[in-house]
């Protein structure tokens, strides 16, 4: 009596081709992600906090009042400001507020003013503006209960990254307000950031010092 | 299809598919192994993943890297080859739509970025800023690779690379 195969049934070397490749899947994901979890969480820099929302945005609520429109204008032709509940600072304002800050600091050793660098530390150490304090937006966590009197203090906390396409600042911003309950209104972004900062040939200071 | 076939039963394409994804997938995956943090804005950048729950994107930034090194050396060892070719296979044809779309996103954004071709960004991919039309390129040709990789019927070429592994 000869066997004829059906070709209804599947072939069981195919289904076993099939069944192996799909368990080394499986078995690369499980491997990559217990390696993954063990090398995030014995990390000395960098590592991510599952739990935590890097790039959280605030609620935008609708604000006719003068405080809440964007600082670039319709007359400069520049385009307004994201309605995204940060304030935004041009250069010009940044510049002015760096120049009280720095006056009001030789004066009594002391400012309302508090330059704010979100970046790496190595580009906060490459160069930042003078009197900034190093608060990377993703150690955040680590580094906020050290600045948390100053930046409780500071009337106006002015917070930069590179410029550009950098929204490190922004992140910053939010998670000041919403992480940390700073209040809103003292928090504000130089979106121009450093690389503005630089065009306009300000001064910055290299080093791990603040001034 | 019979030239294709006599040309896969060599195993010599199998074996550049190996070397040139296994290479690749290993030197862009410890990239961001070194940096996870710049490998997280890179996917949020994409939009493709929800910032909440935090745990889906910021999983990601940490297994995903893992797996492309896992894939770069089943590829290279010859261990759960198919499996390391469905995985790289998968990831390519996922990301390569992303950086077009990520570009196609750019153009305009900056007076330099008048055309697809002119856009310079970081797709994550763990090279830094690169001009989005040869990364596209790049990419399509590793995914050719991949899928040959994970569709030969070779027998040849099949064990390790690598002396004493696989």
């Amino acid at each position: 009596m000869s066997q004829s195969s059906d070709p209804q049934q599947p072939d069981p070397v195919r289904l076993g081709i099939i069944s192996g490749i799909i368990s080394g899947v499986i078995a690369i994901a499980l491997i990559a992600s217990v390696v993954g979890l063990a090398a995030n969480s014995i990390r000395d820099h960098g590592s991510i906090n599952f739990s935590r929302n890097y790039f959280k945005k605030l609620p935008v609520v609708t604000d006719t009042t003068e405080q809440a429109q964007p600082t670039t204008d319709s007359e400069t032709g520049e385009a307004p400001a994201p309605d995204d509940g940060i304030q935004r600072l041009s250069f010009e304002e940044a510049h002015d507020n760096f120049i009280t800050g720095e006056e009001e600091y030789e004066s009594t050793g002391e400012s309302i003013y508090l330059f704010v660098d979100a970046r790496v530390r190595d580009q906060y150490e490459e160069g930042h503006i003078p009197g900034a304090v190093w608060l990377y937006h993703y150690e955040s966590e680590n580094l906020i209960d050290e600045l948390r009197p100053e930046l409780e203090l500071a009337f106006f906390i002015i917070i930069y990254c590179n410029g550009g396409d950098c929204e490190d600042s922004i992140h910053l911003a939010t998670d000041l307000m919403s992480l940390y309950g700073l209040p809103g209104e003292n928090i504000f972004v130089y979106e121009g950031g450093l690389d503005e900062w630089v065009e306009n040939e300000m001064p910055i200071v290299s080093g791990s010092d603040r001034r | 299809m019979g030239a294709i076939r006599n040309l896969d039963a060599t195993g010599l394409p199998l074996l550049f598919a190996r070397i040139i994804v296994g290479f690749t997938f290993l030197y862009y995956g410890a990239q961001k192994i070194s940096d996870p943090i710049a490998f997280l804005k890179s996917i949020e950048a994409y939009n493709m993943l929800p910032a909440e729950p935090s745990w889906i994107i910021n999983g990601v930034a940490v297994i995903l890297p893992w797996i492309e090194v896992l894939c770069a050396g089943a590829l290279l060892s010859g261990i759960q080859l198919r499996a390391a070719a469905l995985w790289t296979t998968g990831l390519l044809a996922v990301f390569t739509p992303a950086i077009y779309l990520l570009g196609v996103s750019l153009v305009g954004t900056k007076p330099e970025f008048q055309s697809l071709c002119d856009v310079i960004a970081d797709c994550g991919c763990g090279s830094g800023a690169v001009p989005v039309c040869p990364k596209l390129a790049t990419n399509c040709g590793l995914l050719l690779l991949s899928l040959w990789a994970l569709l030969s019927r070779s027998t040849r070429f099949r064990g390790g690379l690598i002396p004493g592994v696989g």
